[in-house]
């Protein structure tokens, strides 16, 4: 072993000194670039705002749905981003728990997006009720209307669901982040982010007691939060699954929209980080290996996502359901056929390519397949939705449904305000956490660091025996 | 490689030390058993084949789910379950005998499928006997050859190290085992590279296998319902069944071998908690299949639970959420009841006793509906004897031959510990 210590999964990172400099340096003066890209995601926001001024306006006539189809693009787009969320706390909170180690430099970015995607997600369904000024017909207390929301219906289950999602999403992404905004409250010049910083920093001066209460309420919020990796696209997903819709009505919804959730919210993650790192100069933080980590997980959620796939094609057929059959035959031959491929494609086919470790360490490569894979959720749950309405019980009734261009446009529009509000957060705050970074690194001595013994290796259950009767 | 330096330190562990009642208790178990299943079978073939096929699922699944455990924390890298992934492992030795005592069920079709009395028009191009035959020994055999060949290469360099310090009447076994020997560290290397494969291949196979199981001799039984979710909903919880046996084997050999100074409370700890993990997790997958059903109001559907939630059946039902789910969820929640042995293992038995009986109630409900005396007597059990001697069998004719506790580490675990080397450096580490 060399001299220096160097920690396995950042060889490259130097030391203490080296993550403060490199992870408050996101904060400081930013380039060109990034003014270019956030006035290009601040203008899409102006535009989508602007469609939907219109829409309200001029009326819901303005999206391609209607009768049979009901729910088309903004409804997907809101599964989209929901299903994104999830990312952010499996790797924070699950990953955690599993005391998977690799998750130190990727989690915060996670997060962040989590609550952005969750930000994004809350919109669609105020976009979607045509009439934004009601909305809060959705929320249960008593009124003199003497009304209450019908608490049997899912779309009410939802408003609950997503709501304690983003609340405890981030609250986990705010407390998490309270020692590093604290060095960059010590750290800044700046008097309106001196100001910023020293709120959100809650006083932290970081003494013993300070991180030993910080430590117990992460954990206990990370165990809090891992039931709602599984719950909240459940939820979701009964929006579709409680209803008799052949091809929404079917018992493995559930589990196979979380796995959903969590494929493609890891590519999104993946294919964040790939710019960032490049632009920032973090080779040395987000290294291949956290890559790898995360292409595996990647590739066992895609292949749940197709053992789903399959699933409900073979049931379809061997329920003998005329309408099961149907929609299902529809969905690979119909009109809609090219959107069903794209889905098996891009998150069936594709992902399989990360069998291969050369290519889960091949960051070009990596970044291509993830781009396929955001394309492929958003299909999927296009082509379960749209293509199940279309084609429901009675024939007279099928009509395709063609997306408007203000659907397109609020489509676009939701990327642009996930990425300003991502722009603004990776200057605003340390994008990657500083405290817990330092964790996997050697710390600093005041003596020479001792040579490392041969057979430490295989120390471990004496070492064990020594740690474990604490 | 330095690491060889410890083995002397690690237990060369096998159950001499086990009383002598218990190694009586597997022959005795199949005598008795047997004589139980032949007289069930000769007396009633439909009930006979029946409690025989419910308990073929069951100890199928504790089996299976146990491998699935040391294929998944070997693909995790998982180094807290270094001490006791071998125990996992040692349910292989019951996976072939699961896979011959698969064929009667086919042979005896005619008492357990309701289709072949009263076939589905159409849909006999799937429930059919040679196909269901043919599909479920094709798919079930790649799976145990996978066990197999997984449990081979996570052994083998183990067997090199200690094949001069094995008793001589195991001499032989050795040397037919480490044939054409290439050294221990290339062999580690070997090994290590092979379990990168067959590691994601057998879980890739679990779930396709015992899905399709779930499908033929769960789903099928009730020939005109299905649900898409039926699949992961009884692998999950065969891997449930898994984990629990894994923590009761480890604590009966923690306490028989004396191992407590290598299978630390923090070992026992950490099996809890993934005990109750799956415990939610069963939970969660019963709740997402049963909502749906109950919500959707289609009669088709609805027939499956109804059958299983009236009388007779429900009362079993009852016992299944109680055992299986309700009392391990609170009794593991907190970390007391994890960290010590007795209290573990009685919740782990208590998962176990709900696991049988909700592969019951998976099965009998759909062959006997209608009924109003519930079908449990005394076949059930006797036949349940006979399976429980069998696995006792094979995990004692693990425990006599292999070394109890992994002696090779895969190259990947030793670059892991690194990382936890300097996490926590000597220096470093707060005395308490």
């Amino acid at each position: 072993m060399a001299k220096t210590i160097r920690s396995e999964t950042h060889p490259d990172v130097t030391g203490f000194a080296a993550v403060n400099r490199d992870v408050l340096k996101l904060l400081g003066k930013p380039g060109r670039g990034y003014f270019v890209l956030l006035a290009v995601a601040v203008a899409g926001v102006g535009i989508g705002l602007l469609a939907w001024g219109n829409q309200i306006v001029t009326g819901f006539g303005m999206s391609g749905l209607g009768s049979p189809v009901g729910w088309g693009v903004y409804i997907t787009t809101f599964v989209f981003w929901v299903g994104i969320a999830h990312s952010g706390t499996l790797i924070s909170a699950v990953l955690y728990l599993f005391r998977a180690r690799w998750r130190q430099s990727i989690y915060r970015t996670a997060e962040a997006m989590t609550v952005f995607a969750v930000m994004t997600a809350g919109l669609f369904p105020i976009i979607h009720v045509g009439r934004p000024w009601l909305a809060y017909y959705l929320l249960p207390y008593p009124n003199q209307r003497g009304i209450w929301p019908n608490f049997r219906s899912p779309l009410l289950w939802d408003v609950f669901a997503v709501s304690t999602y983003f609340t405890v999403s981030a609250t986990f992404f705010l407390l998490g982040m309270i020692p590093d905004i604290a060095a960059a409250r010590d750290a800044t010049t700046v008097p309106w982010r001196k100001k910023l910083y020293t709120a959100l920093a809650f006083g932290w001066r970081g003494t013993e007691r300070e991180w030993r209460h910080f430590t117990k309420a992460y954990l206990y919020l990370a165990a809090l939060a891992t039931p709602l990796v599984l719950s909240v696209h459940s939820v979701v997903s009964w929006d579709f699954a409680m209803s008799i819709v052949p091809g929404w009505h079917t018992t493995i919804f559930a589990p196979y929209f979380v796995a959903g959730a969590i494929f493609s919210g890891l590519a999104m993650v993946i294919t964040l980080v790939i710019p960032l790192r490049k632009v920032f100069g973090l080779e040395a933080y987000f290294t291949p290996r956290h890559f790898d980590a995360m292409a595996k997980l990647v590739l066992v959620t895609s292949m749940i996502v197709f053992y789903a796939y399959l699933t409900e094609f073979f049931m379809a057929w061997y329920s003998f359901e005329t309408p099961e059959r149907a929609i299902f035959w529809n969905r690979i031959t119909g009109d809609y056929w090219w959107a069903t491929w794209i889905m098996l494609t891009c998150n069936g086919i594709i992902p399989m390519l990360l069998w291969s470790p050369k290519i889960r360490r091949n960051i070009p490569a990596l970044f291509t397949i993830t781009i396929f894979i955001n394309i492929g959720m958003w299909f999927e749950r296009f082509v379960i939705i749209v293509t199940s309405l279309a084609h429901e019980y009675e024939p007279w009734q099928w009509r395709n449904y063609a997306p408007s261009p203000t659907e397109l446009i609020l489509l676009a529009f939701s990327f642009c305000w996930f990425f300003m509000w991502f722009l603004l957060f990776i200057r605003l705050l340390p994008a990657v956490s500083v405290a817990e970074l330092k964790e996997v690194l050697p710390p600093p001595l005041r003596f020479r660091r001792r040579e490392a013994r041969p057979g430490d290796g295989a120390e471990a259950p004496a070492r064990r025996a020594r740690a474990g009767e604490e | 490689m330095a690491h060889h330096a410890s083995h002397s330190e690690l237990p060369l562990a096998r159950l001499h030390r086990l009383p002598t009642a218990l190694r009586a208790a597997s022959p005795a178990l199949i005598g008795l058993g047997g004589i139980g299943l032949v007289a069930a079978v000769l007396l009633d073939p439909d009930r006979g084949w029946r409690a025989y096929l419910v308990n073929w699922l069951f100890f199928m699944s504790v089996a299976q789910g146990a491998l699935l455990l040391a294929a998944v924390v070997s693909i995790t890298k998982g180094l807290w379950s270094r001490p006791i992934r071998r125990f996992a492992l040692s349910f292989v030795g019951f996976l072939p005998i699961a896979y011959l005592a698969m064929v009667p069920l086919f042979i005896a079709a005619d008492h357990i499928f309701p289709w072949i009395a009263a076939p589905i028009p159409g849909k006999d191009a799937w429930l059919n006997v040679p196909f269901l035959t043919a599909r479920n020994l094709i798919l079930f055999g790649i799976l145990v050859a996978l066990d197999l060949a997984f449990a081979y290469y996570a052994l083998r360099p183990d067997l090199g190290l200690i094949r001069d310090q094995v008793p001589a009447s195991l001499r032989d076994f050795y040397q037919r085992l480490t044939g054409q020997w290439l050294g221990q560290e290339a062999e580690e290397l070997r090994s290590h590279r092979r379990l990168l494969v067959l590691g994601p291949a057998l879980v890739v196979a679990y779930a396709l296998a015992m899905g399709l199981i779930a499908w033929d001799f769960v789903m099928s039984l009730e020939p005109h319902w299905f649900s898409t979710l039926i699949g992961p909903y009884f692998f999950m919880g065969a891997f449930l069944g898994g984990v629990m046996a894994t923590a009761l084997l480890t604590l009966l050999y923690r306490d028989q071998l004396e191992l407590e100074h290598w299978i630390l409370p923090s070992t026992l700890h950490d099996l809890g908690k993934l005990g109750f993990g799956f415990t939610v997790f069963w939970g969660y997958l019963f709740f997402s299949q049963y909502i749906v059903i109950w919500y959707g109001l289609l009669p088709i559907e609805q027939a499956f639970v109804i059958h299983r939630f009236t009388e007779p059946f429900k009362y079993v039902a009852q016992a299944v959420g109680l055992l299986l789910f309700v009392i391990p969820f609170f009794g593991l929640l907190g970390v007391v009841t994890k960290r010590r042995p007795r209290l573990l293992a009685t919740l782990a038995s208590t998962s176990l006793v709900g696991l049988y009986l909700e592969r019951y109630l998976l099965v009998y409900p759909s062959l006997w509906i209608g009924t109003e005396r519930l079908p449990i007597g005394w076949q059930e059990p006797a036949i349940a004897l006979f399976f429980a001697g069998l696995l006792l069998l094979a995990l004692g004719w693990f425990a006599h031959r292999f070394p109890l506790m992994q002696l090779w580490q895969p190259p990947s675990e030793i670059e892991l510990q690194g990382v936890e080397r300097e996490l926590a450096p000597d220096e470093a580490v707060p005395e308490r």
